[in-house]
């Protein structure tokens, strides 16, 4: 006894919630241990007897001790949790029955007694002993009793308080023993349901609120309440109609939305509420507009919830499907605001959705809607709702859309205005609108009820049998010659109409599924489509190029859509395309035509290949089709055309072969995004000890299915080998199809088709490297040649096409994994070029022009590191051509061989039997070490191959954090030092850094995240002690830089120390600011060298972009260069107008003001100022083209001059933003000025620059 | 400045996209949705690597590929639309709606001289001339339109370009003198040395960004 005692006090005094609950535990233990025996659990009662008899006695007895009063309500209610707390642990079954009812006598005392302390512990206790083993449901009712006592008192305790007896009371009403009981003692007059209602009515708190809507859920729900008593209950609950949340700083985990499910769960109670629920809330929707939009939704919600809840639809909605109808059309027909209509629509649903189990109820219902809106699809105004209302209740169930939509097809269709007109095109294209959602409406229907053998049957669906011919076809004759206004729309909604007509199936009386429309009609929609998606060809090129509009009538969607079903219209397009394009002269045509056969291919691609086929459309086909069909047809085709372009020789327009490739590539695309797996890996890899066999992959794409024409007249004149094994086996295959590949052509999924979809595209890959190029007979062996027909063309369109296959390839090559990627031996393959011929040394093309190198280039792009282990063999490809100075010398072409040289570097993984990075590290140090001296003498383009391929090396190293290739770097600084050559590298060094195609982490390149931090660390931070040396007079002599040539530049070149400044700015304009953050002083004086001495303008371009990144990422760093830097910019800007064209002497005195600076004179013996007065010379070496340009400068440099001077507006005008006001107060004037100036700039979008940027510094006060 | 009444309680108010602009006059470029992979196929970004700077001028020029210029950086002299874009934007000081709402400024009333067709010399004398139509013609507001408009062109506009500002002939009761005023230089300047009328102004100009 003594230790209950104990235990209590120590739990009274106390605060440490953890020990208090330790505490709680050992008397329960204490209870359990002693077999809850009367004496134990009288003793652990009597515990707390200490704080609860002085409390009681002097209740109220004394109204001076109110302070003391409050100390002892403290510790008594504590007292009474202690014995609250002991229940919560204890094993409640070991209580019996007369315990457990003397402590629910004690604790249900507490509500009548000890209002201040004791309510909270009680409740909390009572709900433990609710689940004692030897509770009855008599106990339940008298706790409900003695809660009702509390009467008034309840809604003066506190919210915790209120919430524990509302959790004890949800507790008790929700237990179906204890509902009995209240039941069977109140009977129907349900007077503690009264009493819990008048205790409760006050509550206000959220978190209460939704505990109490519960109960009072359960209460109307679960209990059988006469009227009066549902009436009460309904007006509690209703009052808080419609319900809002205050906002609070403080989430109370409840958000409105919550209250206002739990409210309209109360509405939906029971359908005893329909008589009170239906004309409430129909009276608060009738009040009017002045109603918020989010009462109206909550008040349709609600309504919609009550139709669905409530069971007997006899008493519970009949009755007031009228008026709800009434209200309701109202609402629908005139309403503003979409989400309302929209509710409102549901609800109308809701109720018919409701009714579908009583036939003449829905139909009586239906026929009601009917009978009001019908009408109103003659109204231009109306006809929209009209039809969402319709549509609304047909749509409800598959019976009544069965019954109902012949009537509403045919009140639309006689609704429709047979001609073309401009005031009618809108009211046209609602009524096809209704008609395409209805068509969709039948589609969701079917996918919902795929076995409604009523709603799938022939005859319930004659009536969308003939809209083609009845209505779109019609209409689209009438309006087909319209390019724009609202008449597109009607056009947009026939095609949209269409496309969703043919989708739609039906079951045949054999039980076989097949789409609604006829073959015929069918083919006739193609055909009809297809000439329109054509006409680009077959229009003359001005009439085709008015056709802007055909955009917007989605024309290509629709058609996709149709040939996915339809299968055989697909053939259909490709070979009308295959004439049409044909048909055309191609010699002679214009850029136009061209674009047009680039627009028609583009569409055709999309139409067959962006969408994988329908499974009705391959179930419900004549032949058996594979889920490729439709890319197999088209690739054919192009591939064929490409034959009939390549084989006229030099008649023929490279051109036209060129967007051939380039559909390949389009339609390549269109179906990887169809199989939406453009992320993914696939393994082909057949696994064993099998080889590569292309007949067999063939095989496996066309699985037994039908191959299209088109490659087999390819395969037979290209590829016979693989014809003869491929066709004969077509018949067979067709008529014994393994399982597999049955399930492959019917219901493939989308994973299933991408495999054999990259096989395919790897064989056209494959097929096009071998038809541009031919195998030679040189005295080493066979090597691979370009082909003849390409050979004929100019340089210029050759590489197009060349390059158009270059960008095409990697796209299906990355796709394998390495694995793969070795069984069809690639990495061989990208200097066999698919050819069957000797790999030798050089291993890249050097002939004709290195043409070649792209398709090898090509394929290395999409390698993976671990599938190219063989050519890192020592001695072996990539070795020879790292350390190979073997170069071709044709201009551009030599981008191809730098990326090969790249690639291979950056892809490189050491292994036992590669060979050491370093020897190639070694190989070109030594080489550069040799030759430096003479590299400012020779002529450049010999100079070059060293320079370029260390570079390349460097590109493609510098990314994978090679180590061995640091010796390289400092050579790379000498050169950039030396006074000829210097400044090309100086140029060019950047692409270290660039981001580039070829170097891309999805086409498998090896770039660490941080090399960049690791490249600036080598290779820029020493070229600032470079750069600087001019002054500090540290400069590498021209011994050094291994020059014994004279001083060969001019005063047009850059100073030898000036490419260092080059190379550093052309880099960082391609890193973040973070990596050169701490340099910035050093950088702030470089950028304004450069901006008063460089005259090349990609290098100004340079400097000021880095300036503006400074500016922008840490502006206080300038802040004591400002007058530098605003003095270079202005004479950044005079200069830079000049040379575009500007005024080329300050004409007036207000040009002569700006030119002036305000504190820091200009230099006078700068260079690019010596002819101040005349427009800049030259821009570097750029302007060295043949192009004639009205300005002097071709178009890109035309577009870095201006890129230039807004530049230098924009920073103008940051600057007020970006200093301090003391900073830049002291330019405001000159400013100003200057501004005043540019605000006359000849270019358009730079006065508006210059116009915001003088406001901003006018705005500074 | 405030007025406890509005002058004109209702004037008409012209929808933004009615408003002329030199947007609407060039037709957007349409594309469908077969075009989203032409950037993928025809990509033409390319690195500097491999062409070595001797080679640039050698590099194929292939015509028929090369985009066309940039649009936003072509010369074009300044027209009365892009004054227009200037003042239209300017609210009114006792309506939440642009002059160019209101009608206030209309393109057909600004004038260049000489006009921009014409080619001239950067920096030959402008004049341009801006006529503004008061809602109503006992505009008390007509003189702090103007005045906004005034100052509005003389920040935007290079110093070569004379601005005169004038009420539209029989827009105003008291055209000539609100005239007067607005082409009083001292006045004008007077003015705006008035805190009151400048914050006026300022306000006018918040809805300038553009």
């Amino acid at each position: 006894m003594a230790s209950f005692d104990n235990l209590a006090l120590q739990y009274v005094v106390l605060e440490d919630e953890a020990v208090m609950l330790g505490l709680a535990a050992q008397a329960a233990k204490a209870i359990e241990d002693a077999g809850a025996s009367r004496v134990a659990v009288g003793n652990w009662a009597a515990s707390i007897k200490l704080w609860i008899a002085p409390g009681l006695d002097n209740r109220g007895a004394d109204p001076g001790r109110e302070d003391g009063e409050s100390g002892n309500a403290i510790t008594r209610s504590k007292a009474i949790g202690f014995l609250a707390a002991t229940l919560e642990v204890l094993n409640k079954d070991l209580l019996k029955a007369d315990q457990v009812d003397l402590l629910i006598g004690f604790f249900g005392s507490m509500f009548s007694n000890d209002h201040k302390a004791g309510i909270t512990p009680a409740a909390a206790a009572l709900k433990q002993l609710a689940t004692a083993k030897n509770f009855k449901p008599q106990m339940g009712v008298k706790i409900v009793e003695d809660i009702s006592k509390m009467k008034e008192d309840f809604r003066l305790q506190t919210a915790a308080t209120r919430l524990e007896v509302y959790h004890l009371l949800l507790r008790l009403v929700e237990d179906p023993a204890i509902a009995g009981e209240l039941q069977h003692k109140y009977g129907a007059s349900g007077g503690f349901i009264l009493d819990l209602l008048a205790l409760c009515q006050h509550e206000r708190d959220p978190k209460n609120l939704m505990v109490w809507f519960e109960i009072i859920k359960t209460l109307v729900a679960e209990y059988s309440p006469s009227d009066e008593v549902t009436d009460e209950a309904f007006k509690a609950f209703s009052n808080y109609f419609p319900i809002t949340l205050r906002e609070s700083t403080t989430p109370i985990g409840v958000t409105p939305e919550d209250l206002k499910g739990a409210l309209r769960k109360c509405f939906s109670a029971h359908h005893r509420l329909a008589r009170l629920t239906f004309p409430y809330l129909i009276q608060r929707l009738d009040q009017g507009d002045s109603m918020k939009v989010t009462v109206k939704n909550d008040i349709l919600m609600t309504m919609k919830a009550c139709i669905e809840n409530y069971d007997n639809t006899h008493t519970g909605l009949m009755p007031f499907i009228p008026s709800i109808w009434n209200s309701l059309k109202y609402e629908v027909r005139n309403g503003e605001v979409a989400e309302s209509v929209q509710g409102a629509i549901s609800v109308l649903r809701a109720v018919a959705g409701k009714l579908q189990d009583d036939p003449p109820q829905l139909n009586e219902y239906i026929h009601m809607v009917f009978r009001d809106s019908l009408d109103d699809l003659s109204e231009q105004d109306y006809v929209k709702q009209a039809g969402q209302i319709c549509l609304a209740v047909i749509s409800s169930s598959a019976q009544a859309f069965v019954s109902h939509s012949p009537k509403l097809v045919d009140s639309v269709i006689q609704k429709i205005p047979q001609f073309s007109s401009a005031t009618y095109a809108t009211y046209t294209r609602d009524l096809l609108d209704i008609l395409e959602a209805i068509l969709k409406a039948r589609q969701i229907l079917v996918q919902l009820h795929p076995d409604h053998d009523e709603l799938l049957a022939a005859k319930s669906a004659t009536h969308f049998q003939n809209l083609f011919h009845k209505v779109f076809l019609p209409l689209w004759q009438n309006y087909a010659a319209y390019n724009e206004g609202p008449e597109l729309g009607v056009l947009q909604a026939i095609t949209s109409g269409v496309a969703m007509l043919v989708s739609q199936e039906i079951v045949l009386a054999d039980g076989k599924r097949s789409l609604l429309c006829s073959s015929a009609t069918c083919k006739e929609i193609c055909s009809l489509f297809a000439h329109r998606l054509l006409m680009p060809l077959t229009l003359s090129p001005r009439d085709a190029a008015a056709m802007v509009g055909d955009v917007d009538i989605g024309l290509q969607e629709a058609l996709s859509t149709v040939v996915t079903h339809y299968l055989d219209g697909f053939q259909m397009l490709v070979a009308a395309t295959t004439d049409a394009i044909q048909d055309r002269d191609w010699k002679s045509t214009g850029k136009r035509s061209i674009d047009h056969l680039w627009q028609v291919i583009c569409r055709v691609s999309f139409t067959g290949c962006s969408q994988l086929p329908h499974e009705i459309g391959l179930a419900s086909a004549k032949k058996k089709y594979a889920p490729l069909h439709h890319f197999m047809t088209w690739s054919g085709a192009l591939l064929l055309l490409i034959e009939s372009f390549l084989a006229e020789g030099a008649d023929g327009d490279p051109r036209v072969v060129k967007l051939m490739v380039a559909g390949l590539h389009h339609s390549m695309r269109c179906l990887q995004d169809a199989c939406g797996s453009e992320t993914q890996q696939v393994n082909l890899h057949p696994g064993g000890e099998e080889t590569l066999d292309w007949a067999s992959e063939m095989k496996k794409v066309t699985a037994g299915a039908e191959i299209p024409s088109e490659w087999l007249r390819l395969l037979h004149r290209h590829h016979p080998d693989i014809h003869d094994q491929v066709w004969p086996n077509t018949v067979e295959d067709a008529q014994s199809i393994p399982p597999s590949a049955e399930t492959k052509a019917t219901g493939s999924s989308r994973q299933d088709v991408f495999p054999d979809f990259i096989r395919l595209s790897l064989f056209i890959v494959r097929h096009l490297f071998r038809r541009v190029t031919k195998v030679g007979h040189d005295p080493n062996g066979k090597t691979v040649r370009l082909a003849d027909e390409l050979g004929a063309y100019s340089e210029k369109r050759r590489r197009a096409i060349l390059e158009q296959i270059e960008k095409m390839a990697p796209m299906i090559i990355k796709t394998l994994d390495a694995r793969s990627q070795h069984f069809y031996e690639l990495p061989n393959e990208a200097f066999r070029l698919f050819r069957n011929c000797n790999i030798a040394a050089p291993y890249w093309s050097v002939e004709e022009d290195g043409a070649l190198n792209f398709l090898t280039l090509s394929i290395l792009h999409g390698l993976w590191p671990d599938a190219m282990t063989d050519l890192y063999e020592r001695d072996g490809i990539a070795q020879t051509l790292l350390c190979n100075h073997a170069f071709t010398w044709s201009g551009s072409l030599s981008r191809s061989q730098a990326w090969i040289v790249a690639l291979i570097a950056n892809k490189y993984k050491a292994s036992a039997s590669a060979f050491d990075f370093k020897e190639v590290s070694q190989f070109w140090q030594s080489r550069l070490e040799q030759n430096m001296a003479s590299y400012d003498t020779k002529i450049e383009e010999e100079v070059g191959i060293d320079i370029e391929r260390v570079l390349s090396i460097l590109v493609g190293a510098v990314p994978r954090q090679e180590k061995a290739v640091l010796p390289l770097i400092p050579l790379t600084h000498k050169v950039i030092g030396l006074p000829r050559m210097g400044d090309h590298l100086a140029g060019e060094i950047e692409a270290v850094f660039e981001e580039n195609m070829y170097l891309q982490t999805e086409t498998h390149a090896v770039i660490k995240p941080l090399y960049k931090q690791w490249a600036y660390a080598h290779l820029v931070k020493p070229m600032y002690a470079l750069a600087t040396s001019a002054t500090s007079g540290t400069a590498l002599s021209s011994e050094e830089l291994g020059s014994s040539a004279e001083e060969s530049y001019d005063s047009e070149k850059l100073k030898p120390v000036e490419h260092y400044t080059t190379a550093i700015m052309s880099i960082l304009t391609h890193c973040p600011f973070a990596i050169y953050e701490s340099d910035i002083d050093p950088l702030v004086s470089m950028i304004l060298t450069v901006l008063r001495e460089l005259i090349d303008i990609y290098h100004i371009e340079a400097a000021l972009l880095l300036l503006q990144k400074i500016m922008r990422n840490d502006a206080a760093a300038l802040k004591h260069h400002l007058r530098a830097i605003i003095t270079a910019l202005k004479e950044e800007y005079r200069a830079n107008l000049e040379a575009d064209g500007g005024p080329k002497e300050p004409g007036t005195d207000w040009q002569a003001l700006y030119v002036e600076n305000l504190g820091a004179p200009v230099e006078p013996c700068d260079r690019r100022y010596q002819s101040t007065n005349s427009p800049r010379p030259d821009f570097g070496v750029h302007t060295q083209t043949s192009r004639p340009d009205p300005c002097g400068v071709n178009q890109r440099t035309r577009e870095t001059v201006l890129a230039c001077r807004k530049m230098v507006l924009e920073m103008v005008g940051e600057m007020p933003k970006r200093f301090e006001e003391r900073y830049v107060m002291p330019f405001k004037g000159d400013m100003n000025q200057f501004l005043d100036s540019c605000c006359g700039d000849p270019v358009r979008e730079l006065r508006r620059v210059a116009v915001e940027a003088r406001e901003a510094w006018f705005a500074l006060v | 400045m405030q007025k406890s009444e509005l002058d004109n309680a209702n004037p008409t108010i012209r929808d933004v996209s009615q408003l002329p602009s030199r947007r609407g006059k060039q037709a957007p470029v349409r594309r469908g949705p077969e075009s989203k992979y032409d950037d993928l196929i025809f990509g033409k970004k390319q690195s500097s690597l491999g062409t070595f700077r001797r080679n640039v001028s050698s590099w194929p020029s292939d015509d028929e590929d090369e985009e066309d210029y940039a649009d936003g950086f072509t010369q074009e002299p300044i027209d009365e639309q892009e004054i227009y874009d200037l003042i239209s934007t300017i609210s009114d000081p006792e309506h939440p709606h642009t002059l160019g709402q209101l009608s206030v400024i209309n393109l057909a009333d600004i004038h260049i001289t000489p006009s921009p067709a014409t080619r001239t010399a950067p920096d030959a004398l402008h004049t341009v001339l801006v006529e503004i139509t008061p809602t109503i013609t006992h505009c008390s507001l007509a003189t702090v339109i103007g005045l906004a408009v005034r100052v509005r062109l003389e920040r935007a506009l290079p110093p070569s370009y004379r601005v005169d500002i004038k009420m539209k002939e029989g827009s105003h009761a008291q055209d000539d003198q609100v005239n007067k005023q607005l082409a009083d230089k001292e006045r004008v300047a007077a003015a705006l040395e008035n805190d009151t009328l400048k914050g006026v102004i300022d306000k006018m100009f918040t809805t300038c960004t553009r």
